[in-house]
C-alpha cells in the first residue's frame, strides 16, 4: 500500500511539473503583446512600454522567463500580475469562493444524483424514471451559459427568489443559484450513471441469492447493491470536483462571482502567463489529489481491489 | 424586496453616522438623505490619479476627489478646488487654490499636494498611464529620456514652481490655449503626503490605491475589495460649492454588463451606466422612464492604413464611405443608442460644425458605385474590401452590416477580418501588415476640439496608428494651441478639420450616447458626456 502511494506521489510530481511547463509554453506562444492587451484600446506610450517590459522580463527568451517563474514558484514568491497586484493575494481571495461554490455544487450532485438514480432504478420504466431520463437529456444537451442566463433571468430578476448575482455582504446564500447551475450537468450524468449501475446490479446473481436467503429488500439495496453500484459513480464525482472548479468560468462570470474561474479568464484575456500558469497548476494539483483519493476509495468499496 | 433594501441601507447609513458622529450635526443647504446608491462598475485598473486614464477608475476617483476645474454643460471649465487659473500668455499659468480644504485624513491641501502628485505622474520610471498628459510641461523631456532604460537624472518638473502654500505656477513648453480645460482631467488630481513613501524620489506607496485619500465629496470606507466592492460615504467636511445629498455610494464591481442589467431588473442595483447592446431593444419596455439617454463623447471610426496601396486613392475611400448607410446601422444594430457621425468631432463640442465630412459621409449608393468604378473598381482594392475588428468588443454585427452594404452597393466582395484583441489590430498596423480597414474608438481626455484632432491626425499623434501625415494639418493644430484667444484657436482647429475631411484618412461612423438605467430608489441621475455620474445631483426618489 505505501509503495503504491509513493509511486503515485512520484508520478504526481512529474505530472505537475510537466503540465506546468506545457501550460507555460502555451501561454508564452499565445502572448503577443500583453502590455497592449492590458491597456486595451488606449495607446501605450513607448517609455511606459519599455519600463513595463523590463519590469516583467517580457523581452527575455522563453526559457529565461520560465526560469524566473519557476524560481518564484519554488521559493513561494509568485510575483505580481501584469496589473500590479500580487498573484498570491489574488488567489488567496478567489480560492475560498470557488471552493465553496464547487463544494455546494458537489453536495447537490451527491444528494440528488445518487438518490434520484437509485429511485429511478428501483422503479424502472415508471413515471419518475421516464421524466428524469427526458430531463437529464435536456440538461446534458443545453450549454451551461444558456441554463445560467435563463435561471438568472427567471429565478433572479423575474421571480425574485434569488439575488441575480453574487453579493459580498450576503455571502454564501448568493452561491446557491449558481451552485445549482454548476451542479446540473454533473447531476444529470451522475443520476444516469447511478440508475444504470443499480439497475444492472439488481439483476445480479448475488441479489437473487440474498433475496432467496430472505434478506430484507432495504438491506439488499442499501448495503449490497449500492456499495457495488457506487464505484463508477464515485470515479465520476471525484474526477468532476476538479472540473467543477476549473469549469466554473462561465457560471462565475454570469453570476459575478470573483473566483478562480474569473481570474483565469481575465488572465487569459490579458495574456498574463504567470497568473494563468499558477491557477492551472493548482487545478492540476486538485485533480491529482482527488484521483488519488478516488483510487484509494475503490479498495474500501470493493475488497477485491487491492493496491499492491 | 425594494422596501427591505431601503431599510438595510438606512441602517448602514445610521451606523456610519454613529461612527462618524457628524451626521445631521451641521446645518446644510439641503437635508442629507440616508440613501446609499449602488453603481455598476467594472474592476478599475488603478486608483492613483496620475495612473488612471480609464473610465472605471475615474468614476471612483471623481467621487473621492474634487478636480481643480470641472466642465459645465457647455464644456467650459469652472473652478471647483481652484480659486483661479490664469495666464497672461497661455504659457505661464498661475493656479491659486481655495483656502481651508483638507484631505480625508485631515491633512491640508496645499500647492505641494499638486506639485508632488504631478511630479510623480511625469516621472518616467513610474510608468503611470497618464504620463503623457504632462508632456506639455516644461522639463518633461528631462524626466522621460528617449532611452527608457536610463534612469532620468532630473526628478522634478522644471515648469512646476511653488509660490506660496496655496499658489503654484506651471510653465509649459509652448503656449496652450486648452490648458485650463485639461486640468479637469482625472490625471491632475492632487495627492496627500500620506500617498508617498518617498516624495523626493516620486515613489507612490503601492498600498495607497487600496484606500485612496482624496479631498472630494465622498471618502473611502475600508479598502478596495478587489473584484467586489468599493464603498464610499459622504464627506461632511467637504469644502466644495455643492454638497452631496446621498449618504454614500457602493461601487459594485461586475465582470459583465448583462449581469448588471439583471440586477437592475431585480431592483438590486441603482445605476447601470451602460445598458448592454443586446438588451437595448427591450430596455425601454423593461424600465419605462427609468431608461435614460443623453449625449456621450466616444466616437467610432474606420481607419485606412496608409501603407496599404489599395486605399491610397481618395475616390476609393470616399466611395466606401458613401456606400455605408450609417443611419440604418445605428437604428437596427444599436437601437438608436448611437448616432451617425458626419464629422471628425462629436457635433456638440464648442467649435464643432455639423457635417464637416460633407458629401463623403452621406449615403448615396448610386454615386458611390459610379465613383468606385471610375477609380478602378474591385481591381483597385485587390478584389475585396476587408474590415478588421477585435472580436472581444461586440463589433461583429455592425461590421457585418457595413460589409453587406458595401457588397450590395459597390458590387465588390467585402469581408470582416476578425482579430482576437484590439492589441492584434495595433500590432498588424505597426508591422504594416495588410488587414484592410480597421475599426477604432476614441474618447478625448477633455472636451475640446483639439483633443479629437491632435492625437488622431497629427503626424506623431499617439493614436495615429494608420500613418496619416499632412504637414498642413500639423501646422494648423500647433498654431491653434498657440492662439491667443479661444475664438482664434477654434478657427485654426476648424481649418485643420476641413483638410482632414478632404483627405479622408478615416471614415467617421458614429458617436455613442450614454444609455443608462436607474432603479426605483434614485432620482436626478445625470451622466456627464464622459459617462460619469454627477454624484452631487443624485437624490432619493420620493
Amino acid at each position: 500500500m505505501s509503495a503504491y502511494l509513493l509511486r503515485r506521489l512520484l508520478q504526481g510530481v512529474l505530472t505537475f511539473f510537466g503540465a506546468t511547463f506545457i501550460v507555460y509554453a502555451m501561454m508564452f506562444s499565445i502572448a503577443r503583446d500583453p502590455l497592449q492587451a492590458l491597456a486595451g484600446e488606449r495607446p501605450l506610450l513607448p517609455g511606459q512600454r519599455a519600463q513595463l517590459t523590463a519590469q516583467y522580463h517580457l523581452d527575455k527568451p522563453f526559457i529565461v522567463q520560465y526560469g524566473y517563474y519557476m524560481k518564484g514558484l519554488v521559493t513561494g514568491h509568485l510575483g505580481n500580475s501584469l496589473n500590479g497586484r500580487p498573484i498570491a493575494d489574488m488567489l488567496a481571495e478567489a480560492w475560498p469562493r470557488t471552493i465553496q461554490l464547487a463544494l455546494i455544487a458537489e453536495v447537490i450532485v451527491i444528494l440528488f444524483g445518487i438518490s434520484g438514480g437509485v429511485y429511478a432504478a428501483l422503479r424502472r420504466g415508471r413515471v419518475f424514471d421516464q421524466t428524469s431520463l427526458a430531463l437529464t437529456l435536456v440538461v446534458i444537451g443545453t450549454p451551461v451559459f444558456v441554463i445560467g442566463s435563463v435561471f438568472q433571468s427567471v429565478f433572479g430578476a423575474q421571480l425574485g427568489w434569488f439575488r441575480p448575482s453574487y453579493s459580498a455582504e450576503l455571502g454564501i446564500a448568493t452561491y446557491i443559484l449558481p451552485a445549482i447551475v454548476l451542479a446540473l450537468l454533473s447531476l444529470a450524468t451522475s443520476l444516469r450513471l447511478t440508475r444504470n449501475s443499480v439497475a444492472e446490479n439488481l439483476r445480479a446473481d448475488y441479489v437473487r441469492t440474498a433475496t432467496s436467503k430472505g434478506l430484507a429488500r432495504d438491506r439488499i439495496v442499501g448495503v449490497h447493491v449500492l456499495r457495488n453500484s457506487l464505484i463508477p459513480v464515485i470515479t465520476f464525482i471525484g474526477a468532476d470536483l476538479g472540473a467543477l472548479m476549473g469549469g466554473a468560468i462561465v457560471t462565475e462570470s454570469i453570476y459575478n462571482i470573483p473566483g478562480v474561474g474569473h481570474l483565469l479568464f481575465q488572465g487569459i484575456q490579458l495574456e498574463d502567463g504567470p497568473r494563468v500558469v499558477t491557477i492551472v497548476s493548482l487545478l492540476i494539483l486538485i485533480y491529482l489529489v482527488t484521483t488519488l483519493l478516488v483510487d484509494l476509495l475503490y479498495a474500501v468499496l470493493d475488497p477485491r481491489i487491492r493496491h499492491g | 424586496m425594494p422596501m427591505r433594501r431601503i431599510n438595510a441601507n438606512g441602517l448602514l447609513a445610521m451606523a456610519a453616522c454613529v461612527v462618524l458622529a457628524s451626521c445631521g450635526g451641521k446645518p446644510q443647504s439641503s437635508a442629507p438623505q440616508a440613501l446609499v446608491v449602488s453603481f455598476g462598475l467594472a474592476e478599475p485598473k488603478h486608483l492613483v490619479p496620475s495612473d488612471c486614464v480609464e473610465e472605471m477608475g475615474s468614476d471612483v476617483l471623481h467621487a473621492l476627489f474634487a478636480p481643480l476645474v470641472e466642465w459645465n454643460d457647455k464644456f467650459v471649465p469652472e473652478e471647483i478646488a481652484a480659486e483661479s487659473v490664469t495666464s497672461p500668455d497661455n504659457k505661464v499659468w498661475t493656479i491659486k487654490l481655495k483656502a481651508g480644504w483638507k484631505f480625508h485624513n485631515g491633512e491640508p491641501v496645499t500647492a505641494d499636494s499638486y506639485i508632488d502628485a504631478w511630479n510623480a505622474g511625469a516621472w518616467g520610471p513610474n510608468a503611470h498611464d497618464g504620463n503623457n498628459l504632462f508632456s506639455k510641461f516644461d522639463g518633461y523631456d528631462e524626466m522621460n529620456p528617449a532611452d527608457a532604460k536610463q534612469v532620468p537624472k532630473v526628478r522634478k518638473l522644471k515648469g512646476l514652481v511653488k509660490v506660496d502654500e496655496l499658489t503654484f505656477v506651471v510653465t509649459l513648453k509652448d503656449p496652450y490655449i486648452n490648458f485650463k480645460s485639461m486640468l479637469g482631467y482625472t490625471v491632475f488630481l492632487p495627492l496627500p503626503k500620506a500617498a508617498f513613501t518617498d516624495v523626493a524620489n516620486n515613489v507612490v506607496d503601492p498600498q495607497f490605491q487600496e484606500a485612496p485619500i482624496g479631498q472630494g465629496p465622498f471618502k473611502m470606507v475600508g479598502k478596495w475589495q478587489h473584484d467586489q466592492l468599493i464603498k464610499v460615504v459622504r464627506n461632511d467636511a467637504y469644502m466644495g460649492p455643492e454638497k452631496p445629498h446621498i449618504a454614500g455610494i457602493d461601487f459594485k464591481i461586475y465582470q459583465t454588463l448583462p449581469t448588471q442589467y439583471q440586477d437592475l431588473l431585480a431592483d438590486q442595483l441603482d445605476i447601470v451606466p451602460q445598458i448592454p447592446t443586446e438588451s437595448l431593444a427591450s430596455a425601454r419596455a423593461d424600465l419605462g422612464d427609468r431608461f435614460k439617454q443623453n449625449m456621450g463623447t466616444t466616437i467610432q471610426i474606420l481607419a485606412f492604413p496608409t501603407y496599404d496601396r489599395h486605399y491610397s486613392k481618395v475616390a476609393i475611400r470616399k466611395a466606401i464611405s458613401m456606400a455605408i448607410d450609417r443611419d440604418e446601422i445605428v437604428h437596427t444594430i444599436f437601437s438608436d443608442a448611437q448616432v451617425s457621425l458626419r464629422g471628425f468631432v462629436p457635433p456638440f463640442l464648442p467649435g464643432s460644425r455639423p457635417n464637416t465630412c460633407g458629401e463623403a459621409c452621406e449615403y448615396n449608393p448610386a454615386k458611390a458605385k459610379a465613383l468606385f468604378d471610375s477609380a478602378g473598381g474591385a481591381a483597385a482594392v485587390g478584389g475585396r474590401v476587408e474590415f478588421a475588428y477585435n472580436v472581444d468588443g461586440g463589433h461583429k454585427p455592425w461590421i457585418d452590416a457595413a460589409c453587406n452594404q458595401i457588397r450590395h452597393n459597390l458590387g465588390v466582395e467585402c469581408l470582416g477580418n476578425p482579430q482576437p484583441k484590439f492589441a492584434d489590430l495595433l500590432r498588424k498596423a505597426k508591422a504594416k501588415e495588410s488587414m484592410g480597414l480597421f475599426r477604432m474608438g476614441w474618447i478625448a481626455d477633455y472636451p475640446v476640439l483639439e483633443d479629437y484632432l491632435e492625437p488622431l491626425y497629427s503626424t506623431h499623434g499617439i493614436s495615429n496608428y494608420y500613418g496619416y501625415s499632412n504637414p498642413e494639418v500639423d501646422k494648423l493644430l500647433a498654431a491653434g494651441d498657440r492662439a491667443p484667444t479661444q475664438a482664434a484657436a477654434l478657427e485654426l482647429y476648424q481649418k485643420a478639420e476641413d483638410i482632414i475631411a478632404r483627405d479622408l484618412p478615416v471614415l467617421p461612423l458614429r458617436y455613442m450616447q450614454n444609455t443608462f438605467g436607474v432603479s426605483t430608489r434614485v432620482a436626478n441621475v445625470e451622466l456627464d458626456p464622459y459617462r460619469r455620474v454627477r454624484w452631487l445631483k443624485v437624490t432619493a426618489a420620493h
